[in-house]
């Protein structure tokens, strides 16, 4: 791995090599979560590469559901508030 | 009592149906009713799961919920 990439996100695993030497190895570092874009909780969403979720069929990349970029919560919350700014009792 | 009885216009905030208007056209026990709406297909539905609007619509037997709704209110509040 190129030495600027080898930061402290990225894991580091000790190898023992065919020649008997230790080395150290690098792994790629893990996909973060997805975040709703509201309140910044972690959604549920496999952690996958931008390039393995371009790969996808369309309904496993967001959900289904309006506001896909909004956990659950808070796009219950949106939709009460539309309700509440289009109904005046 | 609650405020989902029967005739009861709401709109679902949870799911892919999410934004859409529908009907309560019976209630089931203390926590589902079944309902129907326009872009909601007749279903089972969880009343943690439903946002109760003022308005009720009478229900007789033969009235096309879906055309009602459709006239009176939309499909739902969000469109597409």
């Amino acid at each position: 791995m190129r030495r600027a990439l080898r930061t402290r996100k990225v894991k580091k695993v000790v190898k023992r090599t065919p020649g008997n030497r230790l080395t150290v190895h690098f792994r790629r570092a893990k996909v973060d979560y997805a975040h709703c874009g509201n309140c910044g909780r972690k959604m549920v969403r496999a952690r996958l590469k931008p390039s393995e979720i371009r790969k996808l069929p369309k309904v496993q990349r967001r959900p289904e559901r309006p506001f896909p970029e909004l956990c659950a919560k808070c796009m219950r919350e949106k939709i009460r508030e539309m309700i509440r700014a289009v109904v005046r009792i | 009592m609650s405020v989902f009885e029967p005739g009861r216009v709401c709109v679902k905030i949870a799911g892919r149906e999410a934004g859409k208007y529908c009907v309560v056209l019976e209630v089931i026990d203390e926590n589902f009713v079944r309902v129907q709406g326009p872009k909601v297909r007749k279903r089972r539905c969880n009343i943690a799961h439903l946002e109760a609007l003022p308005e009720k619509i009478e229900l007789k037997e033969g009235t096309d919920v879906n055309k009602l709704v459709l006239e009176k209110f939309g499909e739902g509040i969000i469109k597409g």
